[in-house]
C-alpha cells in the first residue's frame, strides 16, 4: 500500500509537470486557448425567445429527457414543466423570413427523421467534430437559433453556452423545440444528417 | 488471492506496454486540439467552465507525458501513479454521466473518428487499465528502462 501511495503522490507531481508543458506548448499556438474559461451569461436567462417558457401555461407534451432522446413513455403534462407557448410561431415567423439559422442540437438519425426546414444539424454529443462545419456555415454575427428535442433535452443550451465561449453573439435558444414545432403543425423536412 | 502471473515480469512489462500505448495515442489528438477536447470536457457537465480549458491542458498532456515516461522506462512508479490518478478521475466521470444518464461523446481519444458515446464498457475498459497501472506500481522490475527510479529489485519473477 505504501508504494502505491508514494507512486500517488509522484504522479500529482508528474501531472502538474505535464499541465506546466501544456500550458506552454499552448501559449505557443498561433491562437492560444484561454487558460481560465470566460463564463457566458446563461444561456436560458439571456436568450430565450420572446414568449417562452411561460410558467404556468402547460399544455401537452411529448416527455422528452436531459439526453437528447424521446423518452419511451407516454406523453405527459406537468402543470409549469412543458409550458407551450408561442415561440414555435416566432421561430417560424424567423424561419420564413430567412434572417436566422435555425441549428438542430439532436442526434443526426433523429435530424433525418424529421427537422425544421432549413435547419443545420449540429449534434451537441458530437460538437468536437462538428465544429468545422459549423463554423465554415455559420458566422459570428448572424442570428442563431438553437433547438433540441423540447424543453427537458439541454443539448440546445448546451450547444448555445459552447457557441458563446466560441464568440457567436446572437445566439438563441428555442427551448420548446421540435415538440412544439410538430404539435403547432408546422412543415418538417426529412433527410440530412448522418 | 493473487493470481501468479500477476508478478510475472513479461506482464508487467506487457501491461507497461500497453498502458504507455493507450495513453500515448488517446493523448496525441487532444493535446493537438486541446480546445477541442475542452468541449468534451464541458459536456460531462461536472467541473465549472472556467476550469474546463486547463483541466483539458493538464489531462492531455498528464496523458502523453506518463505515456511517454512508461514506454522509456523513466521514473515508472510515478508515471503509473499519474495515470491511476487520470483513471480514477475518468471512472468517477464515466459513473456520474451513466447516473446523470446523459448521452455524450466520451472524448477519451479526441475528436477526429476515435470516438464513442460514454458507456458502461468504458467503465470496465478504465478498470482493466487502473489494474494494470497497479501492477506496474507494485510489480515493475525497472527491466527495459532508462531511468527507472525507485523500483522493486527482484519482486518480478520471470
Amino acid at each position: 500500500m505504501k508504494d502505491v501511495i508514494s507512486a500517488l503522490t509522484g504522479g500529482i507531481a508528474v501531472l502538474l509537470v505535464a499541465t506546466a508543458i501544456g500550458v506552454a506548448q499552448n501559449a505557443m499556438r498561433d491562437q492560444p486557448m484561454k487558460l481560465i474559461q470566460r463564463v457566458p451569461a446563461k444561456s436560458r436567462n439571456a436568450t430565450t425567445l420572446p414568449g417562452a417558457a411561460t410558467p404556468g401555461a402547460a399544455g401537452g407534451a411529448t416527455d422528452t429527457n436531459r439526453t437528447g432522446s424521446p423518452s419511451t413513455t407516454t406523453a405527459t403534462t406537468v402543470p409549469g414543466q412543458h409550458p407551450d407557448s408561442l415561440d414555435a410561431a416566432a421561430v417560424k415567423r424567423m424561419s420564413d423570413s430567412g434572417t436566422v439559422m435555425i441549428l438542430d442540437a439532436r442526434a443526426p438519425d433523429a435530424f433525418a427523421k424529421g427537422h425544421i426546414p432549413g435547419a443545420i444539424n449540429i449534434p451537441y454529443d458530437q460538437l468536437p467534430n462538428y465544429l468545422e462545419s459549423l463554423q465554415s456555415t455559420v458566422s459570428l454575427d448572424d442570428e442563431v437559433v438553437a433547438y433540441c428535442w423540447g424543453p427537458d433535452c439541454d443539448f440546445s443550451d448546451q450547444l448555445a453556452t459552447e457557441m458563446k465561449l466560441m464568440g457567436y453573439t446572437h445566439v438563441r435558444v428555442f427551448h420548446n423545440g421540435w415538440e412544439a414545432w410538430t404539435r403547432a403543425g408546422y412543415p418538417v423536412k426529412t433527410g440530412g444528417g448522418e | 488471492m493473487m493470481l501468479p502471473f500477476v508478478k510475472n515480469r513479461v506482464f508487467t512489462l506487457l501491461c507497461r506496454v500497453i498502458l504507455a500505448g493507450v495513453f500515448i495515442f488517446a493523448s496525441w489528438h487532444k493535446a493537438m486540439h486541446p480546445e477541442l477536447f475542452a468541449i468534451s470536457v464541458r459536456s460531462y457537465q461536472i467541473l465549472p467552465v472556467s476550469l474546463s480549458n486547463l483541466f483539458a491542458l493538464g489531462v492531455s498532456w498528464g496523458e502523453m507525458l506518463a505515456g511517454v515516461m512508461l514506454l522509456a522506462g523513466v521514473l515508472i512508479r510515478p508515471a503509473a501513479g499519474a495515470l491511476m490518478l487520470l483513471l480514477g478521475v475518468f471512472i468517477a466521470a464515466i459513473v456520474t454521466v451513466l447516473v446523470k444518464g446523459l448521452v455524450i461523446d466520451c472524448g477519451c481519444f479526441g475528436p477526429g473518428g476515435h470516438s464513442s458515446l460514454v458507456s458502461p464498457w468504458m467503465l470496465i475498459r478504465n478498470v482493466l487499465l487502473l489494474a494494470a497501472a497497479w501492477v506496474v506500481i507494485r510489480y515493475n522490475d525497472g527491466s527495459f528502462s532508462l531511468w527507472p527510479g525507485d523500483h522493486r529489485h527482484g519482486s518480478a519473477t520471470s
